[in-house]
């Protein structure tokens, strides 16, 4: 791991570079809605951005991986059909992404690579520059100190901020960071000394709001020798809505279906990929009817086999899970079947 | 704006069905090649690998190759009309178009086998990948010791490539047995489970290797006898299905445990089969 | 680019906001700041918006030509109806047309049908599938707290010290709901299921009592004998002795276990922890209102609730589990043919008097229900405006309702799809979803929220509500053009049960809980009935079922719902990931009589009643008792609901399509 350039930026010295960019290229940032909860949306001025908010509820996967995506579209004429794939993405920066949310992208550019790269993530991943936003305050669903989720990260940012206050403590992570402040005449000092023991302060004040709840060790163990008890998982089955909430908003999760949308009798249409989740019976359901996983029981299994086995840890260098906590809020077996939850039980199960 | 100059995974290329024998009441074998003459020319597969085919506007679903990789600028995939994709490839016509992505999967081991006896054990339409395999090795037929063919099928007309099957029946140089759960009023040969047919042949355990396709349930049982007769663990080779859906090991779809039968199979030997957390 | 808006699909209304790119709806996600969902969402709330962008969806009109629908013009189209509708009410009379609204429509929608089928037609034959699932409730509390509602909000559910749920799968049904109960559950209050089939959260709750189908209603009066015998009951309430003269006596614990098949030691256990735990919740669904003797049924646990102390208290109610995420604000928009807007009596002077300013003319009397209308349907009803119901799915006896469909003179559909129902129409319009329009739907504990329009409407597809103008209009009636806006004004003018509400209110998370003097519309402890008290009234008559099991039909086929599908599937199953959950139907089976039978689960099977059959696959599960079988309403490969049978309770109207008797047919 590389050990980053630092410097420090007025806030609003930054926010005004920030503003510039706004003009030649989209910027997402963290808005607040009407309920006053945050998303983020494409910002035209600086003003718009909030820095009222630990995280969103929808994980940032979604600029990657969107729920819904195109893979190609398809004309059906004689004897043929033509194929035409999504247009690449434009470039754009994505500002104030949380840590936890980042270190998911690095386990999802890790999965999409490999023997079979898939383009359309990278290309995305490729075109986005990120500015994110350590966290100087958790929330008391997070966890990230539990899996290197967090708050804060060595490396995966083009720039990591840190909020000193007056100013940020900005981390450049890459070239295209530092092209950024050069680019959008970001006024910048070397950082002092004091700035990153400030930093080290506050990221063990965060450390030490944070109550660690998910202690990953004994539950990978338990999972990768599987020796928990049958009747563990039948419980928590029982009890899954199997509602997909778990795996649509982490950020480590993938899973993807295809279906084909037609136009009329016009024979063209469209090959799209959504979101799936392997909490779903028919994630598994076979033509013939054949379901190797009909049970919520084994899903569940199936989720947690996924992201606490040694064999997938080993596979994708990192738990499947980056503690941000958006699993806790919105699992429908309320505090059941969380991640933090379920390693709670598994532990104690042996 | 230009569009993915990067290589599209998920995107296909147009094939044509050159040919369509119906093999049973719900299953055809479809004879493909390529459009494109430059990528039909470099199309190279191996025995146990698949397809992904698309019916525009309907689907994709997984096929594994049913013919000789030997056999020049022309595959078979054979297809059972189960689902929404197979259902619509079963009323296209010669000249028709399909979208084809592959080779995908790994394949079953060849060159290595050298030297064995071969037994294979095929159920209803577990044949087909099967006979990529076989299809090579009877090319090849003096690199090999015994070569044993058992067949079982539901009823003598469950039956796939019935010529051939008799063409098989007729060779001396290799052993082929069938047998069918019900059987009707012509049919001459064995009748029962796939399984009651190991007692027809004389096996040397030791220097045989095992090839296994068919229904799940079939499967279990054969390699279940195979166990029980002494086969070594990595000599039983067999394929796994799940659903599946981009064939490229990412939409998560038939891992199990941490291996993609897409890309780490479809072909596993039982030991490695043994060590899946689900079987 | 995201908008908050309600989720369509049942009757929690959980706070939903829809992702929009490039004009297409993408994704649904929770709203973490929804008081209700509090940040989840169920199976359908996640994968349903995939309907929107379905390829089948309508977008433009289409008129019968011969056999075939064809595509026309808005104008020809309502030309046509207002032309049609006209000439039969002219040979035939107003009392010829019917009106059928939906229940998914937002309540600005179920009011101006409303009024546009009362005053514009002038007929008094208006109805929705309410009638179907909790007509009885509408009566009963109508009756007795003056308002067809739940007498407590969900989120009393939380302050209750024992729970109640019969007759309702709450997780698979409402899950929001299911949720509440479950964490109640693992909180260590005492939930006590009563059910003729075991579901997956029965093992949570401190109590399951599996009485056989069809004898619910011996069982509630045990309960209240046992409380009564042992003066269990709460000390403040009236009319008790009336209640024990009329025949409760008999219904003795021991009486009831003859008849449900329920331990008599267990009917009083409960008895107990109901009555004595403190506030305490009864939450009802299908199981109950689709019986014999609806009516009585649901008296019964009115009754149950009253006797207990369960009315007007915090944490304490009867709560019928409404189907459809907008069935409260059908009820509140009066859109039942006994109803007027704002919970009157259509018969009621009051309502006359109320009415009076805005709607130019009213027929006096109800008129018919649904299953009237299908039963007089070419005799002397002619035309019939369907709105959004697939009654050639959704009905009883489905077959002979799609005959009485096919009598009519002319019948127009209003759907998004070309449903089964549509295919029969001859003028077919398209109306717009959820995600295409503006409004306000009202959740089953009268939670009043905001439907916010995310992408223009689809083609030429038009929002339910802009369509009734339109066709007002077409009548010649001065129906301005559609503002929700001023719609809800016009119902706030009328109907005292929204009156105090501010339309900038029900933008907060959550909207509000109507009557708006609730504190902080958070819908804890719903105070609707002032001084009101409610009576105790004796519901211990009432015959068996119609059909009980016989030699030819040894089974008792019950119905209910499964997670991932609802009412007729005409929406779910057209989202891509919840058709795809939906993948076989299945019968369930006693493992005891699937022995017997020598079936084995996974095998193919005809369910046969004196209706119909339905191929399913065979599931052998400890879940249902034997002698019964359990069918989950509906699934794509046929209509459940046909197999049922439609003869329909007088008090209420509602068809007693719960229960029949059925065999097995292997296939």
């Amino acid at each position: 791991m590389q050990a980053s350039a630092k410097v420090t930026v007025a806030k609003h010295d930054f926010l005004e570079g920030l503003g510039r960019c706004m003009k030649e290229t989209t910027v997402i940032a963290p808005v607040k809605m009407k309920d006053g909860e945050v998303t983020f949306e494409p910002v035209r001025t600086a003003k718009q951005i909030t820095f009222d908010y630990v995280n969103d509820h929808d994980p940032l996967k979604r600029f990657f991986m969107p729920a819904r995506e195109e893979l190609f579209s398809f004309q059906n004429a004689r004897g043929k059909a033509l194929l035409k794939s999504p247009p690449l993405p434009k470039p754009r920066v994505l500002f104030g992404i949380r840590s936890c949310d980042l270190q998911g992208l690095a386990h999802l550019d890790h999965f999409f690579q490999g023997a079979f790269e898939d383009q359309l993530y990278l290309q995305r991943r490729k075109s986005t520059l990120i500015i994110s936003l350590a966290c100087n305050e958790p929330l008391d669903t997070c966890f990230c100190i539990c899996c290197n989720g967090g708050p804060f990260l060595e490396s995966g940012f083009d720039l990591q901020l840190t909020d000193l206050g007056e100013s940020f403590l900005v981390d450049i992570g890459s070239r295209a960071g530092r092209k950024f402040l050069d680019d959008w005449k970001v006024p910048c000092q070397t950082a002092k000394r004091k700035d990153e023991q400030l930093r080290q302060a506050l990221m063990h004040k965060c450390d030490e709001k944070m109550i660690p709840t998910a202690y990953l060790a004994k539950a990978c163990i338990q999972i990768t020798n599987n020796r928990v008890r049958e009747e563990v998982w039948d419980e928590m089955g029982a009890e899954c809505f199997s509602c997909g909430g778990c795996t649509h908003v982490c950020p480590c999760c993938s899973c993807f279906d295809v279906f084909d949308c037609t136009e009329g009798e016009t024979g063209q249409g469209t090959r799209y990929r959504c979101w799936d989740s392997c909490q779903y019976s028919g994630f598994t359901r076979e033509a013939s009817g054949h379901n190797p996983r009909a049970k919520a029981k084994e899903r569940v299994k199936r989720r947690f086999y996924h992201k606490l086995s040694y064999a997938y840890i080993q596979q994708d260098g990192h738990p499947g899970c980056v503690g941000c906590g958006r699993c806790i809020t919105v699992c429908e077996a309320f505090q059941q079947l969380d991640v933090p939850a379920v390693v709670k039980r598994l532990r104690r199960d042996g | 704006m230009g569009n993915l100059r990067m290589e599209n995974i998920y995107l296909p290329d147009l094939a044509l069905i050159d040919r369509i024998v119906d093999e049973t009441s719900d299953t055809k074998t479809f004879t493909l090649h390529l459009a494109d003459a430059a990528k039909n020319r470099r199309f190279r597969f191996k025995s146990g690998q698949f397809v992904e085919a698309t019916v525009f506007g309907v689907g994709e679903a997984p096929f594994g190759f049913a013919s000789n990789p030997h056999s020049p600028r022309q595959f078979d995939i054979t297809v059972r009309a189960v689902g929404a994709v197979t259902h619509a490839m079963h009323v296209l016509k010669p000249g028709d178009y399909l979208g084809i992505r592959g080779p995908l999967g790994n394949n079953f081991p060849l060159d290595e086998v050298t030297g064995q006896d071969i037994l294979f054990i095929a159920g209803g339409i577990g044949l087909p990948p099967l006979k990529s395999l076989i299809d090579p090795m009877l090319d090849r037929r003096a690199e090999f010791g015994q070569f044993i063919i058992l067949y079982g099928a539901r009823t003598p007309a469950d039956r796939v490539y019935k010529p051939l099957l008799q063409e098989w029946r007729n060779r001396g140089d290799i052993q082929f047995l069938q047998t069918v759960d019900t059987p009707d009023a012509e049919w001459k040969d064995h009748v029962g489970v796939v399984t009651t047919l190991f007692e027809k042949v004389k096996l040397d355990i030791k220097r045989t290797v095992a090839f296994t396709c068919g229904p799940p349930i079939m499967i279990r049982f054969v390699i279940q006898d195979l166990l029980t007769m002494g086969f070594a663990e990595d000599r039983i080779i067999s394929t796994l299905e799940r659903y599946m859906k981009c064939g490229v090991g990412k939409c998560g779809h038939c891992a199990i445990g941490h291996k993609y039968i897409c890309v780490d199979g479809p072909v596993f030997s039982y030991r490695q089969i043994k060590r899946l957390p689900e079987r | 680019m995201k908008i908050q808006t309600t989720c369509p699909f049942c009757g929690c209304g959980c706070g939903m906001l829809l992702e929009v790119e490039a004009r297409q709806v993408i994704s649904a996600s929770p709203q973490r700041s929804h008081p209700l969902s509090r940040g989840t969402l169920c199976t359908k709330g996640w994968n349903g918006h995939q309907i929107i962008h379905h390829p089948q969806r309508l977008t433009q009109p289409l008129i019968r030509d011969r056999k075939t629908l064809k595509p026309a013009t808005w104008r020809q189209a309502l030309t046509l109806i207002s032309k049609r509708f006209a000439e039969l009410r002219n040979q035939h009379g107003a009392e010829s047309l019917g009106i059928i609204g939906s229940v998914k429509m937002t309540t600005e929608e179920a009011y101006l049908l409303n009024r546009f089928a009362r005053s514009v037609l002038g007929t008094p034959h208006i109805d929705t599938l309410v009638r179907y699932d909790h007509a009885p409730s509408v009566r009963v509390l109508q009756e007795q707290t003056g308002y067809a509602t739940a007498t407590a909000g969900i989120l009393d559910i939380e302050k209750a010290s024992v729970l109640l749920i019969i007759g309702a799968n709450p997780k698979a049904q409402t899950a929001r709901i299911g949720s509440y109960i479950f964490q109640a559950a693992k909180r260590g209050v005492p939930v006590i299921q009563i059910d003729p089939r075991q579901q997956e959260h029965s093992a949570f709750y401190a109590h399951f009592l599996q009485p056989r189908p069809g004898t619910d209603l011996t069982l509630i009066n045990a309960m209240l004998q046992v409380i009564l015998a042992n003066g269990w009951q709460d000390a403040g309430v009236l009319g008790v002795s009336h209640l024990r003269d009329d025949g409760l006596q008999r219904f003795t614990p021991e009486y009831a276990e003859t008849v449900c098949g329920v331990p008599a030691d267990k009917i009083i256990q409960v008895a107990e922890v109901f009555a004595k735990s403190g506030p305490g919740i009864i939450l009802y669904g299908t199981g109950i209102t689709q019986q014999a003797n609806a009516t009585a049924h649901v008296q019964a646990l009115w009754n149950l609730a009253l006797l207990t102390g369960n009315i007007n208290r915090e944490g304490a109610g009867l709560i019928p589990l409404l189907n459809a995420n907008n069935s409260q604000g059908i009820i509140d928009a009066g859109l039942m043919t006994e109803l007027a807007p704002g919970h009157r009596l259509i018969q009621s002077n009051e309502t006359r008097h109320a009415l009076k300013k805005q709607w130019s003319a009213l027929p006096e009397k109800r008129g018919y229900t649904i299953q009237e209308m299908l039963r007089h349907a070419g005799g002397k009803l002619r035309g019939l405006y369907l709105v959004g119901e697939n009654l050639a799915w959704a009905a009883p006896d489905a077959q002979a309702a799609v005959k009485a469909l096919q009598r009519l003179d002319f019948l127009v559909v209003q759907d998004l799809f070309l449903t089964e129902t549509a295919e029969l129409a001859d003028v077919l319009l398209p109306a717009c979803s959820f995600a295409e329009k503006e409004g306000t739907f009202t959740n089953l504990e009268g939670r009043i929220q905001r439907v916010h329009r995310a992408i223009p409407p689809l083609g030429e597809s038009l929002p339910d509500g802009e369509i009734f103008c339109r066709l007002a209009r077409a009548f010649g009636a001065p129906f301005p053009a559609y503002d929700p806006k001023l719609i809800f004004q016009e119902m706030q003018s009328i109907m005292p049960c929204y009156e105090k509400i501010t339309y900038a209110q029900l933008d907060h998370p959550g909207g509000v809980v109507w009557p708006a003097h609730a504190a902080a519309g958070d819908g804890r402890c719903r105070t609707l009935m002032g001084e009101r008290r409610g009576a105790l009234v004796p519901a211990t008559a009432g015959a068996p079922f119609a059909e009980p099991p016989d030699e030819e039909y040894p089974f008792t086929l019950f119905t209910g719902r499964p997670v991932f599908h609802r009412r007729s599937g005409t929406l779910v199953s057209r989202s891509f990931t919840l058709d795809k959950e939906d993948a076989v139907q299945t019968v369930e089976i006693s493992t005891d009589d699937a022995k017997t039978l020598k079936l084995r689960s996974g095998w193919p099977v005809w369910v046969v009643t004196r209706r119909g059959k339905l191929r399913c696959t065979l599931s052998a599960t400890r879940a249902v008792a034997p002698g019964t079988l359990f069918l989950p309403i509906h699934h794509k490969s046929g209509p459940t609901q046909a197999l049922m049978p439609a003869t329909m309770e007088n008090e209420s109207g509602i068809p007693e399509m719960k229960l029949c008797a059925a065999k097995l047919e292997t296939a």
